[in-house]
């Protein structure tokens, strides 16, 4: 109709078709507007519908060749619970110095008692020898009595001396750890002292409930539990760590690529079981709405969105339960153009600004 | 005064040709020293301003940025209206200004008042920039680069610093935009187990860094005698030399950069990737400046560029010069529509000979079409308008008109003379060719007026429309007024010169011997039946243009450009490597189409771009063989819809370049119905926009509702936890700035290598950056020497932010649009007001507007209407002054509908679709009509009042028996100079005047019989002549 007022208007009007910006009303219909060509309704597509009560998006096997997706069949994984926390390497050098001292105190005990057994034999001698022929001097079997009464105070005061090392080696660092800086023959602290292995403390928050599981920890300097290295507990710290709060434990780990004074990753089993679950890798996911989501390919031409809200973070991906079953396939390749796909109606539209 | 100039003429005949050979000579030389173009220029009035704001998100750009550029920019004279885009990254001003308005001073003004911003913008923000000044067109060519042992960054530094500033400095290249590639930075890339190590903060690395080296002027020493320049050297500014900087110092010891961080040559992260053919590399885009011609400017691109082929094939880079050309389409164009014209040209020779029957008079007629078309050309040239396919149309679709100025005054000329001659006392020659050049002179000058002026509201039009179609206008009415001087000047002069002493024959030529007697015949069939033949006519003109409506629209038809533009956007958040993967399925599959020759691709946008694209958006250009048909084009560009309509997840456009132009222009206006709704907040805007749209969609008639700006774009929300900053001693931009370095990086300093500088920037380095789970475990060192991870100072979470924001004249608008279908646009307005208003609440913070296509339609319409009115009572006025008598002017205006009934008829039957340049057609075939019919109501009058005969059948015919051989010329020559053009129209350069000339053809068959059979059946039925008495 409007077709006709114009023309009618052209040539009565000696004149004029009228156009503007758009080239007028008349080709307002007909404009060839292909972004439209493609479904822009705002509802949902005839390519997408509810499956099981989740939203899906079906395609063609051709449209799925067009677009290239990759798929990866998820595996089992079975991973132990672990509770993330800090480890320092640290300095032991006032343990070694009372360990040294207290090695120093008991050669010094030593001698003192050989000495008395010593001096202890002579005396029982004149004693003796002074009972059978009187020849040997008062004096000198006096003599004999104060020499012997002399090192019997040394000795004494030996033993109170290294009871005070042992005293001030396990209030420092610890029952455990001070008997086997006092264990003349322990293979673990002859490794500390050659640095073949260094002493780490580990602090651990007391809401995690992991102390009975800690026998072996892992730590590393990186924050990659892939390549953490054992450790090993040696006994509870006697003392806390200069700025974080909790529960300190004394272990041991290899000295490699180590230096004192450095901070480690550490990874603790927790108390809980282990979680068994499938993997599904970083370049899988996509978020949307707050959170992590999944397309796990249902049938042939079936692409469903499933929510990784309730899964593990691990290294390099998520471990989730009753969301993707073993044997299924997820999207590892293309899952943001299903993404798109699904929200088709929400794809901006640039050049209408 | 026209007198005075015919008998000029025969007495200065020689002086007349001379001046005529002169204009004509130099016209061609003109011509062939003009530069080509497509279209004129029809980019609007608009001055755009981009302000980079890396790393800030939408809602900072918009209050930092976009805020206070509107704000400084606002009371410009001359502005039209503001528009504004607020994207993540990226603040995009547009400023409209009024389309009557200096671009270069509106430019001198604006920045002169983004100069002021300099103190105002945040730091690490900016420069505002006005946008180089592109041509309508823009692209004057694509290119690309790609290898397979150079590396993305390698490839990027070549393009970056050898064939930019080679095409930059070519005369008429405005911007060479680059996309893709990868931006040399040499990058300290922290690694935070070594700040762990150290306990050293990201801070105090940036401060390190700035501290370490830079490019620093130091000033001089002058003393009496001399002046010696200071100049520093030794700063470190390599890899090695950096990573020996000293950081702090620990017990003794110096921790350096190299201890806390990789330090390696790295990209800068990216706005956009490209491809060509598939495989990774870097497109470049080559912008014409404004008013640039884009042939020109293309050759001299592609000479300063030769030679690069050999020096990148040696360092096995593969080159890609000819991506997209658009200069290809333009000289194919060229070409074919001159072969066409040159096909058109040899008919018109072969009519004029036939009818004429004598050689003289045909080269008369012959001569006076290039001389009229030629100084069209030069005066054209000469006012600034640069050729282009809209002028060529102008002034071939004036050919008619001029044809037959040049044959009605040698056709009455030589029968005069031969007339003359069978007198018994002939007249003195000069007396007869004077006498008969008058004798159709006046009603000549009168029709050539109405033509013109009827052309006259083209250059009214407002918009897109009026500046693609002015130039066409203005070349057919210069056309149109050079050949009437033609006519009144260089005709009659070559008519004495050749024909007064030729030896003439007695009779008529044989053409019109033989159908002036079938013709009057005819003539005495209809005036027994007049009533008849009227219904009939009348009956056809029902139909014709009942027909009318089904035909479909087209702002202008598809141009087959052998090239194609593909846009393909996904949900905002897609990451480049996506976009690109999907970029390069599409490009497998577009390449696999027949006739497809290269397929390029860039995602996000280019550095300096104008573009608000996001990482989701691509664009592909795909160029085909050049020897492709318009037929075949369009089944490649079927093919290639048909993929895209395949591929899930893209939302996509296909058109060929400068359609793709053109609609990018115009686009924001298409929509018939939008109610804009303003207001500061923007959820309440949004909840509003929402109620708006709910509403709309109740209406009847509406569809695709759609909500603009409603788009999301995923975001990991940081929102920082102040008690927690406050009991470990941080301000918050400390925990900011650190997020920015891990991220974005932060510039620490610029580095010189030979000739060209690089950034020093600090980053996190790559694998750390792609994690969002990472982002929790970011250390930020407190005030107590503490490195504390950024989930304790903050609550991380990921959800969906906005993606843009609009404004229109510095106000906040979300708009909500609709497509009424199936009622009248204003019966729909008024109910959506009505509603709106009833049950959505506004105040004066929110507010709504109602506007659309259909009221800025209205608008222009208001206008065009008032002037076209003007036109017509002047129109009016002059065919009363050529006929005088108003019963005469209503019989001729009440036939002319008949004369469009062959228009239709012609768009019918070549399936095409009406579009403006359909339109023109229809108005020059009105002038041609009009012409022909004053011509033939005014011969009535002379025959009757000069010649003093009986207003009677045998008068009649007589009449229109005379003004048949130059009515049958004027068609016939017209519509076989149109032929060649009409046929086959779907081919490159024939687009737009193809359908033009298929409706002339198609109308011309109608305007003939309606002048030479209805016309004087009519006039003979319902016209009244003054007879008078001898």
């Amino acid at each position: 109709m409007k077709q006709f007022i114009v023309i009618i208007l052209l040539l009565l009007g000696g004149g004029y078709f009228i156009v503007n910006e758009s080239g007028s009303a008349l080709f307002n219909e007909t404009v060839e507007d292909h972004d439209d060509d493609d479904d822009d309704e705002t509802g949902l597509s005839s390519k997408k519908q509810l499956v099981e009560g989740s939203l899906s998006v079906s395609l063609s096997d051709d449209t799925q060749r067009l677009a290239g997706f990759k798929t990866l069949v998820v595996e089992s994984l079975t991973v132990q619970k672990e509770v993330q926390t800090i480890a320092n390497v640290i300095n032991i050098n006032s343990l070694i110095k009372l360990k040294l001292q207290y090695e120093n105190a008991a050669a010094k005990r030593n001698v003192i008692r050989t000495q008395l057994n010593s001096v202890s034999a002579a005396l029982e001698q004149l004693e003796k020898l002074n009972a059978k022929t009187t020849n040997v001097s008062l004096k000198q079997l006096q003599e004999a009595h104060a020499e012997k009464q002399q090192l019997l105070v040394s000795l004494s005061a030996e033993d109170t001396f290294l009871s005070n090392l042992k005293i001030e080696m396990k209030q420092e660092w610890g029952n455990d750890l001070a008997e086997i800086a006092m264990n003349f023959d322990s293979e673990i602290f002859q490794r500390l002292l050659n640095r073949q292995e260094f002493l780490v403390l580990l602090t651990i928050n007391p809401a995690d409930k992991v102390t009975d599981s800690m026998a072996i920890v892992f730590v590393n300097l990186l924050n990659d539990r892939f390549t953490a290295r054992k450790a090993y507990l040696i006994s509870v710290a006697p003392y806390s760590h200069s700025t974080l709060n909790g529960e300190t434990f004394f272990l041991r780990t290899d000295a490699d690529g180590l230096r004192e004074g450095m901070q480690l990753y550490a990874w603790i089993p927790s108390n809980q079981r282990s979680s068994t679950g499938v993997f599904v890798p970083d370049n899988a996911v996509i978020w949307t709405d707050g959170l992590p989501w999944v397309y796990v390919q249902t049938d042939a031409n079936t692409f469903q969105r499933r929510s990784l809200a309730n899964a593990q973070e691990i290294n390099e991906g998520w471990l989730i339960n009753n969301v993707v079953e073993v044997g299924e396939k997820i999207v590892t390749s293309g899952a943001q153009t299903l993404l798109s796909e699904e929200f088709k109606w929400a794809i901006p539209d640039e050049d209408d600004d | 005064m026209l007198s005075a100039l015919v008998r000029f003429s025969i007495n200065f005949r020689g002086v007349v040709i001379a001046i005529a050979t002169l204009v004509m000579i130099y016209s061609i030389y003109r011509l062939n020293r003009a530069g080509l173009d497509i279209f004129p220029e029809f980019s609007p009035n608009l001055i755009v301003v981009q302000t980079e704001a890396s790393g800030y998100s939408t809602e900072q750009v918009e209050i930092l940025v976009t805020r206070p550029i509107e704000s400084v920019l606002s009371g410009l004279i001359g502005i039209d209206h503001v528009r504004s885009e607020s994207i993540q990254g990226l603040s995009i001003v547009n400023i409209y200004f009024e389309e009557n308005t200096d671009i270069y001073r509106n430019r001198q003004l604006v920045t002169e008042r983004l100069s002021g911003l300099t103190n105002i913008l945040p730091e690490g923000v900016g420069p505002a920039v006005p946008v180089p000044m592109a041509s309508s067109s823009a692209t004057i060519l694509t290119m690309g680069v790609t290898s397979d042992s150079k590396n993305l960054m390698e490839l990027r530094n070549i393009v970056d610093w050898n064939l930019v500033p080679t095409i930059l400095s070519v005369p008429g290249v405005a911007d060479v935009n680059v996309f893709g590639g990868e931006v040399k930075q040499l990058q300290i890339k922290v690694l935070p187990e070594k700040l762990i190590r150290f306990n050293i903060g990201v801070n105090e690395v940036i401060e390190a860094a700035k501290q370490a080296t830079g490019i620093l002027g130091v000033g001089f020493v002058e003393n009496s005698n001399q002046r010696l320049t200071l100049k520093v050297v030794g700063l470190p500014d390599t890899k090695e030399e950096l990573a020996k900087v000293v950081l702090t110092k620990d017990k003794g010891l110096n921790i350096t950069l190299g201890d806390v961080a990789n330090i390696d040559y790295g990209p800068e992260p990216p706005f956009g990737k490209a491809a060509v053919m598939g495989k990774e590399g870097v497109v470049l885009m080559v912008i014409g400046q404004y008013g640039a011609n884009t042939l020109n400017v293309s050759n001299a691109v592609e000479q300063a560029i030769s030679g690069l082929d050999n020096i990148f094939a040696k360092n096995d880079i593969t080159f890609y010069p000819t991506l997209f050309r658009p200069a290809n389409y333009i000289e194919r164009s060229v070409n074919s529509i001159f072969g066409h014209l040159l096909i058109g040209g040899m008919f018109v020779v072969t009519v004029l000979a036939l009818f004429l029957a004598n050689i003289r008079t045909a080269f008369i007629s012959v001569m006076a079409i290039p001389l009229s078309l030629l100084t069209a050309i030069l005066v054209l040239l000469e006012m600034g308008v640069n050729l282009n396919i809209m002028v060529i149309g102008g002034l071939a679709i004036a050919l008619g008109e001029v044809v037959d100025d040049a044959i009605i005054d040698t056709e009455n000329i030589f029968r005069r003379l031969r007339q003359n001659r069978l007198l018994d006392t002939p007249l003195p020659l000069k007396e007869v060719v004077y006498n008969a050049s008058m004798e159709v002179r006046g009603s000549v000058v009168y029709a050539s007026f109405i033509v013109a002026l009827v052309f006259l509201p083209l250059l009214h039009i407002s918009g897109i429309t009026g500046r693609l179609f002015e130039p066409l206008g203005m070349a057919y009415i210069l056309s149109i007024m050079l050949s009437l001087l033609v006519a009144l000047t260089v005709t009659p002069a070559m008519c004495y010169l050749l024909l007064a002493n030729d030896k003439l024959k007695d009779t008529e030529p044989f053409m019109i011997r033989v159908l002036q007697p079938l013709y009057a015949s005819s003539l005495r069939l209809i005036a027994r039946a007049p009533y008849v033949i009227i219904t009939i006519s009348i009956l056809l003109c029902i139909l014709g243009l009942s027909v009318l409506p089904g035909v479909g629209g087209q702002f202008i038809p598809n141009l087959r450009e052998g090239h194609y533009i593909v846009h393909t956007s996904s949900v905002s958040g897609t990451s480049l490597e996506e976009s690109l993967r999907v970029g390069n399925q599409l490009t497998k599959a577009f390449l696999d189409i027949p006739g497809v020759v290269s397929v390029s691709q860039w995602a996000g946008r280019a550095e300096r771009g104008a573009d608000t694209f996001g990482s989701h958006y691509s664009e592909f250009e795909v160029d085909l063989d050049y020897e492709l048909s318009g037929k075949e084009q369009q089944a490649v560009l079927d093919e290639i819809r048909e993929i895209l309509e395949t591929y899930p997840g893209i939302r996509y456009e296909a058109y060929n370049f400068l359609s793709e132009r053109i609609y990018e222009t115009i686009s924001g206006y298409t929509t018939p119905i939008v109610v804009n709704v303003y207001g500061n907040e923007l959820d309440a805007l949004d909840r509003k926009a929402t109620e708006v749209a709910a509403i709309m969609q109740e209406i009847d008639g509406a569809r695709s509702v759609q909500v603009q700006s409603s788009s999301v774009s995923p975001q990991l929300h940081i929102e920082l936890n102040l008690d927690q900053l406050k009991f470990h001693g941080l301000s918050p931009v400390e925990v900011v700035s650190v997020i920015k370095a891990a991220y974005e990086g932060e510039v620490v300093a610029s580095y010189q290598e030979q000739n060209r500088i690089h950034d020093i920037s600090v980053i996190y380095p790559e694998e750390l950056r792609e994690t969002p789970e990472y982002a929790s475990s970011l250390l930020i060192k407190s005030a107590s020497g503490r490195l504390i991870p950024l989930d304790e100072l903050a609550d991380i979470k990921q959800q969906s932010g906005r993606y843009n924001i609009l404004h229109q004249d510095g106000q906040r608008l979300q708009s909500i649009t609709s497509d009424v279908v199936g009622r009248d646009i204003v019966s729909f307005m008024n109910e959506l007001q009505e509603k709106i208003l009833n049950k959505v609440a506004f105040n004066a913070e929110l507010y709504p507007e109602f506007t659309g296509a259909a009221i800025e339609q209205a608008k222009a319409r208001e206008e065009l209407i008032v002037f076209s009115l003007i036109i017509m009572s002047i129109v009016l006025i002059l065919i009363y002054v050529a006929i005088r008598n108003l019963r005469h002017v209503f019989l001729m205006l009440l036939n002319l509908p008949f004369a469009l009934v062959g228009g239709v008829i012609a768009v019918i039957v070549t399936g095409a679709n009406l579009s403006v340049g359909s339109l023109v057609g229809f108005v020059t075939l009105f002038g041609i009509t009009i012409r022909n019919s004053i011509m033939l109501v005014s011969h009535y009058q002379f025959l009757i009042e000069e010649e003093k005969m009986p207003w009677n059948i045998d008068v009649m015919i007589k009449g229109a028996q005379e003004r048949l051989p130059s009515i049958l010329m004027t068609a016939l020559v017209t519509a076989l100079a149109m032929l060649p053009i009409a046929i086959d129209s779907d081919n490159p350069g024939r687009e737009i005047m193809g359908p033009m000339a298929a409706i002339i053809i198609g109308g011309l068959a109608s305007s003939t019989i309606l002048n030479l059979l209805i016309m004087p059946a009519v006039m003979f039925t319902f016209g009244r002549y003054k007879e008078t008495s001898e």
